[in-house]
């Protein structure tokens, strides 16, 4: 899941054929973008114009003014990570049009309304036209023209959003998008329709069709150095907590529940996503990525493997015991169950660790012994 | 019975000569697992395990009579391969691939439901009958044949679900994970009838997670059901917007939480629990309730 700012989706509206108002980020603002303005704040969050983060100028030295202001702030708490400036258009009346995927039905889903502008929302069910698009078939006539039927539009104006609605849906599937909002898309008072806004997102997973495709870093120190070593890491907050190293997304979710259920503290948790297949040096590296940044008490090993041989982790765990004067045996829990689990018992045998072969008690012994640290 | 696979299915592997494929093909052939060949362009006449590798499923369809099959090329190849196996006939498809682009899961669930095959997955641990078939990444020394059936979408949680159902002496007719990404090509809601008709099970346990709303489409079709069911709905302590491992296990809004989703079960009156800890003893409630 790639999320793009405003003038990066609004990029790929315009590859799509679809009409985006003139404009530039501040800095590269080109002479000839004079008149009436909108500066607008690039962030991540949402509900960025009742924040203050658009604003509206008569010219282009008063536009740069309030530019240079915006950028030097935050909206609502989230980094302002670039200002842009457009036109300002002359508007008639705010529409709604999304492409986006349904994870639950599975295919693609167009969404309008003659009510955009606002939060998409706070719109009643009944002013919002879905309109379902069967993969095998894409987008057929009897398709778009109920979707414009639906929203009361008709001649040339119906004629210039169907071929909207034809852009949108070829721009999310030409770009393996998740979503391509346009909020408002402004019918001007010269007839046309623009793009206003444009809420973008691209599947990560898709980038080796889309050269230069990465994913944007975002969320904290840690999330950032555990994707560097290609496992799946979430902070979770309070320091001298519980931290959780498991393999497999759900047993990932099962640890988390259960330590906090048992009144412990996570500070944070990793999903290994297959990393042992890196050798031990990797889950040396984790271990030490762990202590570095989210200071735990405890370190929970939760390790439960159908068929992979435990070595790989208990060569690890030795390894990073070995290179961290840190990591002493009463902060470290392991659960190990799988192939060679004797092999893996003897490899750390005589280091003072807990090695426990089920879930739960494994889980009891991690808190048991953040309880006290915690305390202090 | 058992479901969707048994000891009449006949398997094949697409990828048989990657890492994963080979592993897969040695570990059937230990288990009795009726695997019958495997795919590998190019690599038509090698063996692998002791079954013959094709350059395309319809040749492979073809010499061996095969209905089922995993898929374990990279994901670049994965919506390919999937199509291919559709094509040739294949009822029965589990799709093991992680990080396969969305709109090629759109494309090859939409193909699978046209053709009226079952595809399990994208990033689907696979199903297993506990002493008939094993088309799963789990280990058959860790299951007993029994009368407890299991839908989830994990494979990791499945595993501590089997294991603290064993120590209660309760093993599985069949085990299906159904894939722990967003867009997925059969839900619970398509799998708990198939429980229902199937005799050789008595309880249903439906292993959920935060994201999406294919829990709630499981809540909907629970009328159907006169088999008990026992929801277990992982990641109560995630918090929003952070993706928990799977693709699909990230949630926006408050209805799609973890939490919301274990009301709901409670609501329509079924046991559910938010704890992996706790299912063997709400299995435990729930077989006592359906026997009074």
């Amino acid at each position: 899941m790639i999320m793009l700012l405003e003038h990066e989706g609004k990029r790929i509206l315009a590859s799509c054929g679809i009409p985006v108002p003139e404009g530039s980020l501040w800095r590269d603002l080109p002479l000839t973008l004079d008149g009436d303005l909108v500066i607008k704040s690039q962030v991540f969050a949402g509900g960025r114009g009742k924040a203050g983060g658009i604003r509206f100028a008569s010219g282009r030295d008063e536009a740069l003014r309030i530019a240079a202001e915006l950028a030097a702030g935050q909206l609502s708490g989230a980094p302002v990570e670039d200002v842009y400036i457009e036109r300002r258009l002359g508007i008639e009346r705010e529409y709604y049009l999304a492409a986006l995927v349904d994870r639950d039905l599975g295919t693609p889903v167009l969404v309008a309304s003659a009510e955009g502008g606002v939060d998409i929302e706070a719109v009643p069910q009944d002013r919002l036209v879905r309109q379902k698009v069967d993969p095998l078939l894409g987008l057929e006539p009897f398709m778009v023209e109920r979707l414009v039927r639906r929203l009361g539009l008709s001649g040339d104006q119906a004629a210039a959003f169907a071929r909207l609605v034809e852009r949108i849906h070829a721009g999310l599937i030409a770009n393996d998008a998740e979503l391509i909002e346009i909020n408002p898309l402004v019918l001007t008072r010269d007839g046309s329709f623009v793009a206003a806004d444009a809420k973008v997102v691209l599947d990560e997973d898709a980038a080796f069709r889309h050269p230069g495709r990465r994913a944007r870093p975002n969320g904290t120190a840690f999330e950032h150095a555990a994707r560097d070593l290609e496992v799946i890491g979430v902070e979770m907050g309070p320091p001298a907590g519980v931290a959780a190293i498991m393999n497999g997304a759900g047993l990932t979710m099962a640890t988390l529940d259960e330590i906090i259920a048992l009144g412990g503290r996570v500070s944070g948790v990793i999903e290994l996503h297959g990393a042992a297949m890196n050798g031990p040096g990797r889950i040396a590296d984790l271990l030490a990525c762990v202590l570095d940044h989210l200071k735990p008490a405890v370190i929970l090993v939760n390790i439960h493997y159908q068929f992979r041989s435990l070595e790989t982790i208990a060569e690890g765990v030795a390894l990073a015991m070995e290179r961290l004067p840190d990591l002493t045996p009463d902060r470290l829990v392991l659960r190990l169950r799988g192939e060679k689990e004797a092999e893996a018992r003897a490899r750390l045998a005589g280091r003072g660790l807990t090695i426990i072969r089920e879930f739960g008690p494994a889980c009891v012994e991690a808190v048991g012994r953040a309880r006290p640290a915690t305390a202090a | 019975m058992a479901i969707i696979v048994d000891e009449t299915s006949r398997i094949l592997i697409q990828g048989i000569t990657g890492p994963t494929g080979r592993s897969y093909a040695e570990r059937m052939i230990r288990d009795g697992t009726p695997l019958v060949g495997g795919v590998a362009p190019g690599r038509q006449g090698q063996t692998v395990a002791g079954v013959p590798v094709f350059d395309s499923v319809e040749d492979a369809v073809a010499a061996t009579g095969a209905n089922a099959a995993l898929s374990a090329v990279r994901s670049s190849l994965a919506m390919g391969a999937a199509l291919e196996a559709l094509s040739a006939g294949i009822g029965t498809l589990v799709v093991y691939t992680e990080n396969v682009p969305l709109h090629d899961a759109i494309r090859m669930r939409a193909y699978a439901r046209a053709r009226g095959a079952r595809l399990l997955g994208p990033n689907s641990a696979g199903v297993i009958s506990p002493g008939k078939a094993n088309l799963a990444d789990l280990n058959a020394n860790n299951l007993r044949p029994g009368r407890i059936g299991i839908v989830s979408k994990s494979g990791t949680l499945t595993y501590e679900v089997i294991d603290d159902l064993l120590a209660c002496g309760h093993g599985q007719s069949s085990v299906v994970c159904i894939g722990g990404d967003p867009v997925i090509g059969t839900t619970y809601a398509d799998v708990l009838p198939l429980f229902e008709a199937d005799a050789e099970t008595d309880l249903v346990v439906l292993i959920g997670e935060p994201g999406g709303r294919l829990e709630y489409d499981a809540v909907a079709a629970l009328p159907g059901m006169t088999k008990p069911v026992v929801a277990y709905i992982a990641a109560q302590n995630a918090p929003p917007e952070k993706r928990m491992g799977h693709a699909g296990a990230i949630y926006d809004g408050a209805d799609t939480s973890a939490s919301a989703k274990l009301a709901a079960f409670r609501a329509a009156g079924y046991e559910a629990v938010g704890r992996v800890t706790e299912v063997a003893s709400a299995v435990r409630r729930a077989l006592r309730r359906a026997a009074a």
